[in-house]
């Protein structure tokens, strides 16, 4: 297992946002900003930084920005990326979860998984002696989503304390929501609201967590009361496939919506967050907003994970 | 007339008083099951007791159990009194104070944990959550359990 050290990066495994305190956060995102400036010269300079590194990265789940954003971010530090095709390696032989991360320990400098069962990632740093970087195991962790998404609020509001946040959509199995959560825990936020159908609210399990770091937050039912006065609107789809009960799915799918005219009842200059991918929570009608902020954030997930990258094998 | 006993005192060992009625076999589990390492065991259950209404007791001829057994005895007897023989006398009595983390023992109900995948080596791990009421949390999940989930989560 790699090392856990309280603010250093080097050799440390990412399994959730809470291992992390806001100055390990800060440095994360003075690396990001370095990254993020300038963008193409800078990757051109330092294209051979992760030279002679192999990054794996093994999703035995879909994803799109999160695997494309970690191998366009190995890529352009110059490492090399392996990539752990799920249906057609031995896993489809019946091969264990333990196995396949032993054989990818063995061929890689770091490991990015993505699984969906909770604490995948943490069960594969016990097995692992090289990182795991955790790209969202189960309902509750995606760490290094929540760590985009306080760079972009970083960059589009300048500052993470004395915001007001607003959670709106399925909060229940949406892992983006609870890693963000977690994160806001080492910050000084104003007001946090959720707003959610009943069924989908928090996880007690969640719930206990934030009561534990001393975080409060208020429950909202009226969608239209909440968004008047966020600074940071967070929406996310109905976790189709986390819901259990299909029939229940049906009956979610479609009872919230971010529109138009609620976009206009917010502040002039709040912004609005999505993990990406959207349903019909977000209609693209809103996308020539200012307002809207989640294709930017989307693409913050690069930089952020450059600085990851180059951070936890130590040479940033 | 004096009481007659149910069980003769040992000599050396181990007696588990306290116990909550019925739950004789489950300490002997989280024990180690002494009774199939050849250790003398007997077992008294549903005894009279002022403190509990109805208690069990469990004794352990020869067998001194560490620290660390008598905390695990937590999740099912948080009452019990361990008491260490030698020579037919009492000679230490240990209190159960709930261990800090429990790995093997309870399992997590979670059918999306990990800890509950088949097939995986994976040991269950849970986590001291809170004292009062006793509430632990699965270390992979954060899944609490309490008190009333203990019995049925002991993995056997």
């Amino acid at each position: 297992m790699a090392g856990k050290l309280k603010n250093g990066w080097k050799g440390r495994d990412v399994i959730s946002s809470l291992d992390f305190t806001r100055e390990s956060f800060e440095l994360l995102f003075n690396a990001s900003e370095e990254f993020a400036e300038g963008a193409r010269a800078r990757a051109r300079a330092r294209s051979d930084l992760l030279r002679g590194k192999v990054v794996a990265t093994a999703f035995f789940e879909p994803s799109t920005r999160t695997r494309l954003s970690f191998s366009s971010a190995a890529a352009k530090l110059g490492a090399s990326v392996i990539d752990l095709s799920t249906e057609v390696s031995s896993l489809a032989k019946g091969e264990s979860f333990s196995d396949t991360l032993a054989m990818l320990d063995s061929y890689s400098d770091i490991i990015v998984l993505r699984h969906p069962s909770e604490g995948a990632a943490l069960y594969a740093s016990e097995i692992c002696k090289h990182p795991v970087v955790n790209a969202g195991d189960g309902s509750q962790h995606h760490p290094t989503q929540a760590m985009l998404d306080l760079f972009t609020i970083l960059r589009l509001k300048g500052r993470v304390d004395g915001l007001n946040y607003l959670f709106v959509g399925d909060l229940r199995y949406s892992r983006t929501v609870s890693s963000l959560l977690f994160a806001l825990t080492r910050y000084k936020p104003g007001r946090v609201t959720l707003t959610s159908p009943p069924a989908l609210g928090l996880k007690p399990e969640t719930r206990s967590v934030l009561v534990r770091y001393g975080m409060s937050v208020r429950e909202e039912q009226n969608i239209e009361r909440s968004v008047e006065s966020a600074d940071v609107i967070y929406v996310t789809r109905l976790q189709k496939e986390r819901i259990p009960d299909q029939v229940e799915y049906q009956k979610l799918k479609g009872s919230y919506r971010l529109t138009e005219g609620l976009l206009e009842a917010t502040k002039a200059d709040c912004i609005v967050m999505h993990p990406l991918p959207r349903t019909e929570e977000l209609p693209t009608s809103l996308d020539a907003s200012p307002k809207a902020a989640y294709m930017r954030q989307a693409g913050f997930g690069v930089p952020v994970r450059m600085a990851l990258l180059s951070l936890i094998l130590g040479v940033a | 007339m004096a009481k007659a006993m149910l069980v003769e005192k040992i000599e050396a060992g181990t007696v588990i008083d306290h116990v909550p009625a019925t739950r004789a076999p489950m300490v002997l589990r989280l024990l180690g099951d002494p009774e199939t390492r050849g250790y003398t065991v007997a077992v008294v259950m549903n005894a009279k007791s002022r403190r509990l209404g109805q208690k069990d007791i469990v004794k352990v001829e020869k067998l001194e159990i560490s620290k660390a057994q008598v905390d695990r005895l937590a999740v099912i007897a948080p009452d019990a009194t361990v008491n260490r023989i030698r020579n037919y006398r009492v000679v230490g009595k240990t209190k159960v104070e709930p261990e800090r983390r429990l790995t093997g023992i309870l399992r997590c109900p979670s059918p999306t944990c990990i800890s509950s995948r088949a097939g995986e080596p994976v040991k269950s791990k849970f986590e001291l959550y809170t004292e009062k009421p006793l509430t632990y949390a699965c270390v992979y999940c954060s899944r609490q359990l309490s008190a009333n989930d203990f019995l049925t989560q002991l993995i056997w």
